[in-house]
């Protein structure tokens, strides 16, 4: 079964009594409308859209923390409103949050890390070899035995990854996992995801607001005002800079200076987004 | 100089085993009207630094002076440079706490002393410079979306009219649009009042953008100083410190590398494409 | 500063104390403190003095980290200490004004605030180097029993657990929400107790805000981990008596037999 995850009409609208308080979107409007979104196993999907259009709702209905009010979840054929098979979809679908202090449940790291295969009841010696493994993936085994609020960022979410992996996951949802790390850190756990993609083949979904984290994606979600706009490759997407400005976002700047020369009138393709190929394709123009 | 350190040393914990030296013997200056881009990556001492700069942390030698003054001549210098010299912490929407947004920001003022009629103008006017608008300042704060909290914090600071405004990653986790929000409302101020402004950010696009001058911190001492020219010229070293330069000059210096005649001041969008289009505009036979 | 407290943190390390199986840490705590609440001479207080030495040494927990746990109890300290120097009745050696200080009351002085200190030295070594869910494991085992009648052990345990977690956290938020509170004039050091408690609203409310953000975010991290109570959990380190956690249990008994035959036979 290549899809993994599948949403079908997908809707959902914050009770009253769960929202208003702490930040929670306080309007009866639905937060999702109708989403249709298909997840393929061993894809790098990145989701984009501005702050409230429902991005981190969307991560939370996927592993079933949330559940839908309107249409379905499907994660590799389980229905997340099934209660029964509910923990066989959290362990499948791992998710990671912006703010590792808030993710961190015990110190020193191995425990933390150990937490999820607990409350899997899985046997003490496996842990033991999951913790390792998982803490290896991300490279912070050397850093297994230290208490972990005195790690910088970009170590502590690698500690959160490696808390999630330890489930043995099909796939890693990240909701802004970089937003408060500096770009060491922000460089330390993007190349940890993308290894996790290629050499591990586990799912990744990367919910952001860098663009330039999303040039490497398989596929590229535009979310807005709770509804998917665009779901193309990340090439087809930046094509479109003026929709993407429409939406309050932005293309990464390699794009920005191609859009902003062909208007100009100079015949260059707008979909070069490396640096590298940007330069290229600006050189190409030169007789 | 309206603000100066001199030979700086921060060590916290003194006397325990987590001591640790912040930074050290720092020589940090700003001009009036000045906008200085403080980089350096976490833990390199910024914040440290620029908590002396109003005061809040006593340097543990060294002095800090405001207007030729030190700053901890005396507990009422200390108190008044504290007002003069504004200073907006990360994520400041978490220091929120009035019913109304209004209330939230006359609290600086208030605190300074001044009379009602004083205080309303202080609010009006730094909400403007926000960009706030006049029905957002009757709401709770906490009903605000990020954005806007963010924005009503750095207000909050905005109305004690300081000299000298420090700002701490004021764009961290926002969204592209949030982040061009919060971004001209620092240039508004900045134009309108001519005051000093201090920016600590990670993006480099940012910095590029607005600052004047680049300081940048590393392992609790100044590594280097000046012109975004001279600064971003040393891109080797920079990366060396886990910096970056904009990534549209690294465009530039890519294709400078493949033989295309551009200036080495390019560091946005902007000036990229227009140095390009003149490079062209120059001849067919520019490369 | 605020961020120097060290109330409930683990220090990570590999020694004997580390190694020990948490429930026999517990217990040992618990014996330590009847017997140092028994003990009431010198020489009862120097043999616990002695075993909380060992204790300390064979731990490796820095002094100086022990003594900085102590900072908050200052207070404390100082006014259990003065009470009883005056309150004392005994034959004044040096009198003042209304005051009389008498060589008892210096003595009772001494003795509680030493009895204090070790108290909170024995209680810190504990949580210093046991992780906090070894530390939650070992309460819930041993507080098993109470299950049967109903009591939410697992859930009593593991919200123990939480707050010892984020007690760094939450004291660096502390920090920091004062810091930025400052920046805009707030003045938490001057004025009548009225007036102090006033100017902690702007502390208190951000601080309250975000500690129950962090608790409904933590929640999510925690399902989204399979937690699901304590039903069919296991433990990466499954808890089990070792030789030399029946050592130690010895040396406990011992202890307390010797404190308790010193009191009786006097």
């Amino acid at each position: 079964m290549p899809n993994l995850i599948q949403t079908q009409n997908l809707t959902f609208t914050y009770h009253a009594a769960e929202s208003g308080a702490l930040g929670t979107p306080s309007a009866a409007a639905p937060v999702l409308r109708e989403i249709n979104l298909t997840i393929q196993r061993g894809t790098f999907v990145a989701v984009v859209g501005a702050n409230g259009s429902g991005k981190s709702t969307l991560a939370k209905l996927f592993n079933g923390i949330l559940l839908p009010s309107g249409g379905k979840v499907y994660v590799d054929g389980m229905d997340t409103l099934d209660e029964a098979t509910i923990l066989e979809v959290r362990r499948r679908i791992g998710l990671v949050f912006q703010n590792p202090d808030n993710q961190i449940v015990s110190t020193p790291v191995e425990d933390d890390v150990a937490f999820a295969p607990e409350n899997l009841g899985v046997p003490p010696a496996e842990i033991r070899q999951r913790v390792d493994d998982a803490l290896k993936a991300v490279g912070m085994y050397d850093l297994r035995r230290h208490a972990p609020h005195l790690l910088s960022g970009g170590q502590k979410q690698r500690v959160a990854i490696a808390g999630v992996i330890a489930m043995r996951p099909e796939c890693i949802v990240l909701d802004e996992p970089t937003a408060m790390l500096d770009p060491i850190g922000r460089r330390e756990v993007l190349d940890t995801v993308r290894r996790l993609n290629a050499e591990h083949g586990i799912t990744i979904v990367l919910i952001t607001h860098h663009m330039s984290e999303c040039i490497d994606a398989d596929h590229l979600v535009v979310m807005s005002e709770g509804e998917i706009v665009m779901d193309d490759t990340p090439k087809a997407v930046f094509t479109q800079a003026d929709r993407l400005t429409e939406l309050g976002l932005t293309v990464p700047p390699t794009t920005a200076l191609l859009h902003e020369l062909r208007k100009s009138g100079v015949d260059v393709p707008v979909d070069a987004l490396t640096i590298n190929a940007c330069a290229e394709a600006i050189y190409k123009t030169f007789p | 100089m309206l603000i100066r350190t001199q030979n700086l040393t921060h060590t916290y914990s003194v006397g325990t085993p987590f001591e640790r030296t912040a930074i050290r013997g720092v020589d940090f200056h700003a001009q009036k009207g000045e906008v200085i881009g403080l980089i350096g990556h976490t833990g390199s001492g910024k914040s440290t630094l620029i908590q002396h700069l109003n005061g809040l942390l006593p340097p543990t030698s060294g002095t800090v002076f405001f207007d030729g003054e030190d700053i901890h001549a005396s507990k009422q210098t200390t108190k008044r440079v504290r007002f003069r010299v504004g200073l907006v912490f990360q994520y400041p929407e978490y220091q929120l706490f009035e019913e109304t947004v209004e209330r939230d920001i006359a609290f600086g003022p208030k605190n300074m002393g001044l009379d009602t009629g004083e205080i309303a103008a202080r609010v009006e006017e730094a909400a403007a410079l926000a960009g706030l608008t006049k029905e957002l300042l009757q709401q709770s704060p906490f009903a605000l979306s990020g954005g806007q909290k963010r924005r009503a914090a750095i207000a909050g600071v905005m109305a004690m009219r300081p000299e000298v405004l420090i700002l701490d990653e004021p764009t961290a986790g926002l969204d592209p649009r949030g982040r061009d929000e919060i971004m001209s409302g620092i240039r508004r101020f900045h134009r309108e009042t001519d005051a000093t402004v201090i920016l600590v950010t990670h993006s480099m696009e940012e910095i590029a953008r607005t600052a004047d001058r680049i300081v940048v911190m590393n392992d609790g001492e100044i590594a280097m100083q000046g012109t975004r020219n001279e600064v971003f010229a040393r891109s080797a070293e920079l990366n060396a410190m886990g910096l970056d330069v904009p990534e549209i000059t690294r465009v530039a210096m890519r294709l400078r590398a493949m033989g295309l005649d551009l200036p080495e001041n390019i560091f946005t969008v902007e000036q990229a494409a227009r140095a390009i289009l003149t490079l062209k505009g120059g001849g067919p036979n520019a490369s | 500063m605020l961020r120097d407290i060290t109330l409930g943190q683990y220090f990570p390390g590999d020694t004997v104390v580390h190694r020990l199986d948490p429930r026999t840490k517990i217990c040992m705590v618990v014996v330590y403190l009847v017997a140092l609440f028994t003990a009431n001479d010198a020489v009862s207080m120097a043999i616990m003095a002695c075993f909380l030495g060992l204790v300390i040494a064979l731990s490796r927990v820095k002094l100086r980290l022990l003594l900085r746990g102590l900072r908050p109890l200052l207070i404390i300290l100082t006014i259990t200490g003065l009470l009883n120097m005056f309150l004392t009745p005994g034959e004044p050696i040096v009198s003042f004004w209304v005051f009389n200080i008498s060589a008892e009351g210096i003595y009772r002085a001494v003795f509680l605030v030493v009895r204090i200190v070790m108290m909170v030295m024995g209680t810190f070594i504990l949580t210093y180097t046991t992780p906090p869910m070894s530390l939650t494991d070992g309460l819930e085992s041993l507080m098993g029993p109470l299950k049967r009648i109903r009591v939410p052990v697992h859930e009593l345990t593991i919200i123990m657990s939480m707050a010892l977690r984020f007690i760094p956290t939450l004291i660096e938020e502390t920090d920091k929400i004062m810091s930025a509170q400052k920046a805009r004039g707030a003045d938490f050091e001057t004025g009548n107790l009225f007036k102090r408690a006033k100017a902690l609203i702007p502390l208190l409310i951000p601080l309250f805000i975000s500690a129950f953000r962090r608790a409904d975010e933590l929640a999510v991290a925690m399902e989204s981990r399979c937690y699901h109570g304590g039903e069919g959990r296991t433990r990466m380190r499954g808890l089990k008596f070792r030789r030399r956690d029946a050592l130690t249990g010895l040396t406990g008994a011992a202890l307390l037999a010797a404190v308790i035959g010193l009191v009786v036979l006097r």
